[in-house]
């Protein structure tokens, strides 16, 4: 046999499928690895966006075609050394994270992790050292992802992980206090209410599959929310739920309501233009989340990255007297999409499809993975690109990071 | 059986072809029905654009190029309730339709339904509460489509449907006096003049298929128009037809001498510039379409969407007595079509091709089914983007909903 022979044979003993796991080194690994793994119905769930989809698309490729500016000969050795290097603190001091990225709320992880569920995430939160924002639409009681969290942090009591409670206003007002009582209650350190989802969006795919969940799960804190049919014949049985159940008539008033009800700190998400961001200052929230529901509320909206800057703007233009945080969900998938975002304003980014191949290939590990390798990029990314701290674009006439990131000149 | 492959049988029952009927939830799902139902050149016939069909694709793609920016925590829970909550009033008054949506006239209906052709799509705009548009090229007198509409009206009361008659200006004067006649005294309500079509444009598609009319049926309110055979050997019988009988040396004055011959509303079709657009207003048209004949005419042309700003900008501009309504066809496949259309100045959108899958499918049914689909999404497409009533962008600076659309910002 020749070299090239013999090298070509180890790699492939290496790499054949089904003789041994998957290599799994990216986020898009763990999206395949799922993919194979998921009932059809379950993968298309968490996957798909609105109509066409061109949103979904674009959230990812417009992070792709903003181009950096690296620069080099700089000192960077310390970031290897340094496990908090690009650390960040959010919410005016109340939370830290290890590094600009938190978990998105997702709907019903135990369609990916039958055993675990929210549980495994909540664990995963704690070993990443970051923020788990739990959906209202959790398959797991908030006390009991709130106790594995509490477990999860006595074993490691390095950690600073928080859970966030993400909200949707329910028509029932009553019940809707008592969800925020009990996550309070249960330790929640923030409330992310949701405010671009009057309906839920047509996603085609649920519509195909007739969406429901499996037989032994429910909505565990919402009432008669087994989803187990919808009305139509090619309906969601959640998209039916939320119409019904969902309160369409809210307005920024809204905000003041919750402060009556709540003194958790209150972040929203769904802000896609700069006059909502506005809004979000003036009603005095402490964070907005851009954020266009992963793409599966209205399609042919701007990706998220894009409209990133006008909002930063906005709110950055704005006297408050404590700062308001901007975070950013959509399409975030390698470390250079963090690096990008940060640079561009964001306090730090949400992910939330990736949490959920992760959980579906390895349980609370599978998420620690993806974590681990949005660590490993995002650190790559920040030495190479010549940065000796975290580049945050929050005055970004001002900062030193002010060269990094190059918006495309022309774009398809 | 795993669960993945319990759940992913049940899905696969759900959505395999041949064992039940194909899942129709979008009009490109009816588009892809209908062509797998016609014979290959009445599909052609309808389908095709001119020459290398580059207008045909922009129609759609520049539609999906165009942003939406949408607003968030905004009271949009009446659309849910409220079926006009996004009507309009056209022609000064004299129409209304449930949602800026018309059937823009198209030949031949009864290629795609051969017992009830254009009478299906009366009865149809009767359900759907809107106008019909009907054809020269009709393959129904118009005195039967009259009959059938009316009897429709009979059975939904409510409805606020009308017919408006599309007018191809033959040469043979008298004859065209004595259509126009028939159709005011059959009931029409407004007379649509096809401005663009000198000559029909060369669709490839029917010159590859010698196109010509089913044995069973001609043009029904036309002489001598069986279409039965072209001259050429690979042309198209209708081109030919239109070839002999058209009048090509139409000008603006010609608008005068119909106005002679009736009293009804003159809408002019075809516009695809500000100059034109000016023109029709100053010869006291009462309405114009944005229209390039669904890119059957000339290749190369631009997209309806792309010139309609200036077109807006063009007619609002000049002072008139009554006001000019714009309408727009050309690629309209999604709710989130409507909205931009009518966020960017027109009062309402037409649609063709999505009609004739309809009626391929199944009949009038099938174009009621069409026409809920558009409503549906456009009714999401409205509360998603936070807008509490129809997004009119007649006067666009002032409108309150100025922000919705964002052109692109550079394109190939």
């Amino acid at each position: 046999m020749s070299e090239k022979q013999v090298l070509d044979n180890t790699i492939a003993q290496n790499t054949s499928a089904g003789q041994i796991a998957p290599i799994l080194i990216n986020v898009e690994d763990y999206h395949q690895a799922a993919k194979a793994k998921l009932p059809k119905m379950v993968y298309d769930y968490y996957r798909a966006g609105a109509d066409d989809e061109l949103t979904l698309q674009d959230n990812v490729n417009a992070f792709r075609r903003i181009k950096l500016r690296p620069r080099v000969f700089v000192n960077v050795a310390h970031h290897d050394r340094d496990e908090n290097s690009c650390s960040v603190t959010l919410l005016n001091g109340q939370t830290k994270c290890s590094f600009p990225l938190l978990f998105a709320p997702s709907a019903m992880h135990r369609m990916a992790d039958n055993k675990g569920g929210e549980r495994s995430t909540a664990r995963a939160a704690v070993r990443a050292n970051t923020v788990m924002i739990l959906s209202t639409l959790s398959t797991t009681r908030i006390e009991d992802v709130a106790d594995e969290h509490q477990k999860a942090l006595k074993e490691y009591p390095q950690s600073t992980s928080q859970l966030w409670f993400q909200l949707y206003i329910l028509k029932d007002r009553e019940f809707t206090t008592r969800l925020v009582q009990r996550a309070e209650k249960a330790g929640f350190r923030a409330l992310v209410v949701t405010v671009d989802a009057s309906r839920f969006g047509n996603r085609e795919a649920d519509r195909r599959n007739s969406f429901r969940l499996p037989a032994d799960m429910q909505l565990e804190n919402l009432y008669d929310a087994g989803l187990k049919q919808a009305d139509g014949k090619h309906d969601s049985a959640l998209n039916d739920y939320i119409a019904k159940n969902l309160d369409a008539t809210l307005t920024w008033k809204d905000i003041q309501w919750l402060r009556q009800i709540s003194r958790l700190p209150i972040i929203v998400k769904g802000i896609m233009t700069a006059e909502d961001a506005q809004l979000a200052v003036q009603a005095g929230v402490d964070g907005i989340v851009v954020s266009n529901h992963g793409a599966r509320q209205i399609d042919t909206t701007f990706s998220t990255i894009e409209v990133l800057p006008e909002i930063v703007s906005a709110v950055r233009r704005i006297e408050t007297t404590k700062k308001v945080d901007i975070y950013l969900d959509g399409g975030v998938r390698r470390g250079t999409d963090i690096l990008k975002a940060v640079a561009l304003g964001a306090d730090a980014v949400l992910i939330g499809r990736p949490i959920l191949w992760g959980l579906a290939v390895g349980g609370c590990q599978g998420v620690v993975d993806v974590i681990d390798i949005f660590k490993r990029e995002f650190k790559l990314a920040v030495m190479l690109c010549g940065c000796t701290s975290l580049p945050n674009g929050n005055n970004i006439s001002s900062s030193p990071y002010s060269h990094l990131v190059a918006m495309p000149r022309s774009r398809l």
